[in-house]
């Protein structure tokens, strides 16, 4: 072991508080090579790095040994103070005796998976992949999609203590991206003691962060962001997380799933339509049940109220609390679903099946009327196709639930005034959250909630727009430009 | 105060939302009930005293547009300002924020009575109120933007109720309709007068004109707006005329819920029970607007904060509901108010437009011989 190398190893250890786990290998008298073990590709760093340095003789700078090392991604820092973010971050790390200066080698090799099946988001059609855990495969899945120039990457690094790489991705359009100044904004003054998860990150840049419903969106597949995209929203990749962060989103698109693009149009407009029904079902049908049974058994006919009394005769409960106590069972067996891993899970949901579907009922505790309703409104929930969407569809049933049991239909009246208010005050990036309903706009309602046939389909509507020109402006600057080329 | 009005960018709208704005002020709980007074003024004729009625607040309608358009971007308070000076324009402009108050009052007890009458006859009134009350001043605080957004939504339950009450005709009797004559005039300005009341709510244009984006299309939005009220009053009208013989229509007291008794599926009955509470919809858009007038000319007098004064005036209006007790009493505050209205909703605008007009030919006059005079000086 040599002097120099000798030193480097303590300045190292110096720097970093006397940690271990670094390796220093000394090469002759003047070179020393230093990396942390496990962060590095051993043949890229023999082949490239230690076999270019041996056997050298006197060297005057680091930039000649930047020439002799076939490795793309090479920089000189201009200390080892500096080199050390680099080194643990699985950079190797060559230093010269003689000068302050530290030449840097990407030889990383970050443990990680390869790109598997998208398992949250499942679609029949389109691409299968989804992202992974490495933000540079994530990238590269992505440019698979889009490569276009226009397509912009800035990398922004958070102020955080885990030192966690971001990057930003837009298109740049005929005109300027009106979201990417206060994304850029936020992103910077956001502060983290530290980033694990793209969904903290994603909380602290919506416009209401004390509001109940999502404004950004997650998605692991790589389809999903390139739509996103070209639709002049905002992706944003988070190192070590396979779900990237889209936004901003208006409260329609949680309900779009990308597969409404894929099937024939009638199918999708078919689909959205059962999904749209499908979340009032799951807000609406059980306390509805409630304020009925409870208040204004008027409202059911005679021939409808006869097997709806007969079932509940046995029942020592208000309809309030039957229907509390099963869906809090169906949010319990959910819960534990998510919990257990998926071995345990099969048996669990059987025994959640045999306890809510046969022996709450023989028990006396609850109808078979009430079930069904809540098995499909729990059904309802779940064909969301978002899941941040669907947790916040579940969790309103709560209140809805108890305002129907205590003031009947007035109760649910109001209960869903007040959301509907909550949510024409939301905005989402300065853009309203309910955007083509209110305000009111055709083409972002025949756009965005109606049709689907590719043919009428553009993928630009006035929520994302910066100006309000029209679509035939557009298009007609478009087509303008490109006679231009020509 | 400045006279003229310009509020900021993002605050302006589209004239197209005039359509669901009007709409929204002029029906509220009145809608439920309106049938029954016209009847009992005028008897069968009642659907012409709404038709007069109907053409009469379109005449309004435009002389309040056109005295609008004389100026740049103004509204009431500030033409008040403008033509009566500093102290009689506030005096005014304190007339019309206290009719809006009553307005408020009145509303909120009317729906309380039908909650009442129809769906919970022991829920306290309190209770109605502090649930309105929340949400009133959520959306109010929200701004012009939340309010016209509870409009459009208000505009698709109008709708849709007003598509349910077709069913009531397929027992309809056309020939109550008949005969088309006009025995007694008086009878007939009296209906006409107490459509008025239902009808009033299109003066909100006064305060809602600034806010418009594109100016020159106000009229016809506006117009449009008031077109669709007077299409749905004629036709509830109609179908109770033709559904209801004269004694049942002078003793219901709100025929349109009435009507809605009609209609019946296998797996349903009572719709008024979900109109009724969705109406709560309807009843809070009416109130958001108002109060947010009262806030914004508050804010324009003296600089107030409208948040303040939403929660000032709604707790002016819950004493004043807690106080009001009997079907008599709000008989009276409706027909106190409905005083009110035609005059400050009918008379006025007529009235101000030819003291517009004067005051207006005057200043012209003026400046043209003070600009004559002028360029006789530079002459000289």
């Amino acid at each position: 072991m040599s002097f120099y190398s000798e030193s480097i190893r303590n300045k190292l250890k110096e720097i970093l508080h006397s940690g271990d786990g670094f390796v220093v290998r000394g090469i002759g008298k003047s070179f020393a090579v230093s990396y942390v073990a496990g962060m590095v590709d051993i043949h890229q760093l023999n082949m490239h790095v230690l076999e270019c340095l041996t056997d050298k003789g006197p060297v005057e700078s680091i930039e000649n040994v930047r020439e002799w090392i076939a490795i793309g991604e090479c920089e000189v820092m201009p200390s080892l103070h500096e080199a050390t973010e680099k080194l643990l971050s699985g950079y190797a790390v060559v230093s010269l005796a003689g000068t302050p200066h530290i030449l840097v080698v990407n030889v990383m090799k970050i443990p990680t998976r390869t790109p598997s099946v998208p398992t949250i988001e499942s679609t029949i059609y389109g691409p299968a992949i989804s992202f992974t855990e490495s933000m540079e495969l994530n990238i590269a899945l992505l440019r698979s999609y889009i490569s276009s120039e226009n397509l912009i990457q800035e990398s922004i690094q958070l102020a955080t203590e885990t030192n966690t790489k971001t990057n930003i991705f837009y298109m740049m359009g005929t005109e300027t991206n009106p979201f990417i100044d206060t994304i850029r904004s936020r992103m910077k003054t956001c502060r983290f003691k530290g980033l694990i998860g793209s969904p903290m990150l994603l909380q602290l840049l919506q416009d209401n962060q004390y509001s109940l419903f999502p404004e950004m969106s997650l998605s692991e597949r790589p389809d999903v962001a390139a739509q996103a995209l070209l639709e002049g929203k905002i992706v944003i990749f988070v190192e070590g997380n396979a779900q990237v962060i889209i936004g901003p989103n208006s409260f329609f698109d949680f309900f779009y799933s990308i597969e409404d693009r894929y099937s024939l149009w009638g199918v999708g407009i078919f689909n959205r339509t059962l999904r749209s029904m499908a979340f009032f079902i799951s807000i609406y049908l059980t306390p509805l049940y409630v304020a009925a049974l409870t208040f204004h058994y008027q409202m059911i006919p005679l021939t409808l109220i006869v097997p709806l009394i007969e079932s509940r005769t046995t029942i020592p409960f208000p309809p309030l609390l039957e229907t509390l106590i099963l869906e809090i069972t169906i949010e319990l067996l959910r819960e534990a679903g998510a919990r257990l891993p998926t071995k345990v899970g099969q048996t669990m949901s059987i025994v959640g099946a045999i306890v809510v579907g046969q022996a709450a009922v023989a028990a006396g505790f609850t109808s078979n009327t009430l079930i069904m309703l809540i098995a499909l409104a729990a059904l309802g929930t779940f064909t969301t196709p978002n899941y941040r969407m669907g947790a916040t569809l579940r969790i309103i049933r709560f209140p809805m639930l108890i305002v129907a049991g205590t003031l009947g239909l007035p109760g649910i009246a109001f209960l869903s005034a007040l959301i509907i208010v909550h949510l024409l005050r939301m905005t989402s990036y300065g853009k309203p959250y309910l955007f083509p309903i209110y305000p009111p706009n055709k083409d972002g309602f025949i756009n965005n909630m109606l049709l689907t046939a590719s043919s009428l389909f553009r993928f630009r509507t006035d929520l994302t727009k910066n100006n309000r020109a029209s679509f035939r402006t557009a298009a007609r600057r478009w087509f303008s430009s490109n006679e231009k080329d020509e | 105060m400045k006279i003229n009005d310009v509020p900021r960018k993002n605050l302006q709208f589209h004239a197209f939302l005039l359509f669901f704005a009007i709409s929204s002020a002029q029906i509220g709980v009145g809608i439920f009930s309106f049938q029954r007074s016209i009847f009992q003024a005028c008897g069968h004729i009642a659907w012409i005293a709404v038709i007069i009625a109907g053409l009469i607040a379109h005449l309004i309608l435009w002389s309040i547009i056109k005295i609008l358009q004389k100026y740049e971007s103004a509204d009431l308070f500030g033409i008040h300002y403008d033509i009566f000076g500093k102290y009689a324009g506030v005096v005014l402009n304190i007339l019309f924020l206290f009719q809006y108050i009553c307005t408020i009052v009145a509303i909120m007890r009317n729906y309380i009575e039908i909650i009442q009458v129809w769906i919970f006859p022991d829920i306290p009134s309190w209770v109605v109120i502090i649930l309105l009350s929340i949400l009133t001043f959520y959306t109010s605080s929200g701004g012009i933007r939340v309010i016209l957004g509870v409009c459009v939504i208000q505009f698709t339950i109008i709708l849709m109720t007003v598509l349910l009450s077709f069913s009531p005709l397929e027992y309809a009797v056309w020939n109550q309709l008949l005969p088309i004559e006009v025995d007694n005039i008086k009878e007939l300005i009296n209906g006409v007068m107490r459509m008025g009341f239902s009808l009033a709510g299109f003066e909100v244009v006064w305060f809602l004109y600034p806010f418009v984006r594109n100016k020159q299309k106000a009229m016809l939005h506006a117009h449009h707006s008031l077109g669709f009220t007077n299409i749905v009053y004629l036709f509830l009208t109609i179908v109770s005329l033709v559904y209801f013989s004269a004694d049942q229509l002078q003793e219901g007291l709100w025929p349109s819920i009435d009507i809605l008794k009609i209609v019946k599926y296998t797996y349903l009955e009572r719709i008024e029970f979900i109109v009724i509470s969705i109406w709560m919809v309807v009843t809070m858009s009416g109130l958001a607007l108002f109060i947010w007038i009262i806030g914004r000319g508050c804010k324009r007098m003296w600089n107030l904060k409208p948040n303040m004064i939403a929660i000032i005036t709604l707790m002016l209006a819950f004493v004043a509901n807690i106080n009001i007790d009997e079907h008599v009493e709000i008989k009276q505050l409706n027909a106190f108010i409905g005083m009110q209205v035609i005059a400050s909703t009918f008379i006025y605008p007529v009235l101000l437009s030819f003291i517009v007009m004067i005051v207006h030919s005057y200043r012209q006059r003026k400046n043209n011989e003070g600009g004559q005079q002028h360029e006789s000086m530079e002459d000289i």
